[in-house]
């Protein structure tokens, strides 16, 4: 078994080691996706949970012409807006938490001094939460993540050309906060 | 290409948006124009750096063993929830939901004859207690035997015989002045006769007339020349109606038997589990008992409400144990 594709009849009949192949071939960009959507890592990692699980209660339900990762990462941004919904309701208009870059591990401040300036990280952290949620959503994939229109059309349900013009505009809105940096 | 043309089409460029034809004509613009090659280059390392945002989020190691405990947990519900939902059905097919129970009773004849049964015990009771039964209910029936009326008044103010029947009735709660007053002579008869017919009329609204009914039955099927009913003893009458509520509480005593006899050949005929047929047995037993206590009772009371009403309740439970049975 190479891909998460064929993992998947083995998964609907209840095997668990498939759904395992699933989840590892797939998580790390549920989690970015997420990570991208909420920008908190604890968040996110208990959204990806919440993803996988009803994966695997809708396993069933998945169409075979679709891609499982985009399949996957519908939904999870179903379970992000729910989140996000909620924590509106409950905290008023959010801002994505700051302390999640605060509190990284040292370990992971290690790790984050290689790849990324923690100071240009928090600037793109928050210019990230400024953007609207389509905008924010479409930038994840497009930009963060780098899917094709299509695929992001097929998560979204948006039309491409919405999709372009949101990704336009997302990129205009984070390039002006991000200038000084680059 | 123009560089206007070429800078439009850079950022689908850098994103590898394209087709290749284009991809091509971008690439050999670039090859010969610093200004949009360093244009590239901004676009390019603006992307690295928001990929670069991502790098370092990954799931953790215990990921996936914490997402099994949860799928486990979940399986683990659904399975307590197939196992509720396997026994509510049966249940419920074993005791269907009241509509359906309503139905399939109601298809059954043993059912509705118990019905109709019930139906006859209360009107029973019901007559028994108008009657009085040789209890003192309201004492009516023992002021009717002390002041009997005679029967020169009865005949003076007969006729309509709803009326002179329910004179007895009357009589059972006039004062002793309408009493004298009657006794004293036929002068003031005919004053006094609307207004102890206006007596009468109220005191059979209050009681039911229930005993006026049963002696105006008799009278009918006597013929109007009976002076027996005519001279209307109302002891005579009292002791009929218990003797009728006495023939009826029989007669529904033995439809009870039949529909009795009835449900159990219909649950004879029904497989159910030894336990279950244990309880029922035991109720049966319990039940069997208590109605023949109630017989006793009814055989040396003839006529006492209260002993009817218990004998017909048990025979009535005993339906009841039947049809619960005979649904299995």
């Amino acid at each position: 078994m190479n891909s998460s594709e064929d993992s998947l009849a083995p998964a609907r009949g209840g095997d668990e080691d498939a759904f395992r192949l699933i989840f590892e071939q797939n998580s790390r960009f549920i989690m970015r996706f997420i990570y991208g959507m909420v920008g908190e890592r604890e968040q996110a990692a208990e959204l990806m949970q919440e993803t996988f699980l009803r994966a695997y209660r809708n396993i069933n339900s998945f169409q075979p012409n679709t891609k499982l990762s985009t399949w996957l990462c519908a939904i999870a941004k179903n379970v992000v807006r729910e989140s996000l919904r909620a924590r509106r309701r409950e905290h008023g208009n959010l801002q994505l938490d700051d302390d999640a870059v605060a509190e990284l591990s040292d370990a992971e401040r290690l790790l984050d001094e290689l790849v990324l300036d923690e100071e240009l990280r928090r600037v793109i952290h928050d210019a990230l939460a400024e953007l609207s949620e389509d905008k924010r959503l479409v930038f994840t994939l497009k930009i963060l993540q780098q899917r094709s229109y299509e695929e992001i059309a097929e998560i979204t349900g948006f039309s491409v050309a919405k999709l372009k013009s949101d990704v336009h505009r997302a990129k205009i809105e984070m390039r002006e906060r991000i200038r000084p940096y680059l | 290409m123009r560089c206007e043309e070429n800078q439009e089409m850079l950022e689908a460029y850098v994103e590898g948006e394209l087709d290749e034809g284009a991809q091509a004509r971008v690439a050999s613009h670039l090859s010969t124009c610093g200004v949009c090659a360093g244009l590239q280059h901004q676009l390019e390392r603006e992307l690295n750096l928001f990929s670069l945002y991502l790098l370092d989020v990954n799931p953790s190691a215990s990921a996936w063993d914490a997402l099994r405990v949860k799928i486990d947990q979940e399986k683990a519900a659904e399975q307590a929830s197939a196992i509720t939902t396997t026994a509510f059905a049966a249940a419920t097919t074993a005791r269907p939901p009241l509509w359906a129970a309503f139905q399939r009773a109601f298809s059954s004849p043993s059912f509705a004859l118990a019905c109709s049964l019930l139906i006859v015990a209360c009107a029973i009771v019901y007559v028994l207690s108008r009657a009085g039964g040789g209890t003192n209910v309201g004492g009516e029936n023992d002021v009717a035997r002390l002041v009997p009326a005679t029967p020169a008044i009865v005949e003076k103010l007969a006729p309509p015989v709803e009326e002179k029947t329910a004179r007895h009735q009357t009589a059972t709660g006039a004062t002793g002045a309408t009493r004298r007053n009657s006794i004293a002579g036929a002068s003031t008869t005919s004053a006094r006769s609307e207004d102890d017919s206006q007596r009468v009329t109220s005191r059979r609204m209050r009681s039911g007339a229930v005993v006026s009914r049963s002696v105006t039955k008799r009278r009918t099927a006597a013929g109007p020349g009976d002076s027996r009913l005519e001279d209307g003893d109302p002891d005579e009458a009292v002791s009929d109606d218990v003797a009728s509520g006495d023939a009826l509480l029989h007669k529904a005593e033995q439809q009870y038997q039949a529909a009795i006899a009835k449900l159990k050949l219909d649950a004879a005929r029904r497989r159910i589990e030894p336990d279950v047929l244990a309880q029922f047995e035991k109720s049966l037993v319990a039940v069997n008992s208590t109605i023949a206590r109630t017989q006793r009772a009814v055989r040396e009371h003839p006529g006492d409400l209260t002993a009817a009403q218990y004998m017909l309740a048990a025979y009535s439970k005993k339906v009841d144990v039947l049809i619960e049975m005979t649904r299995h």
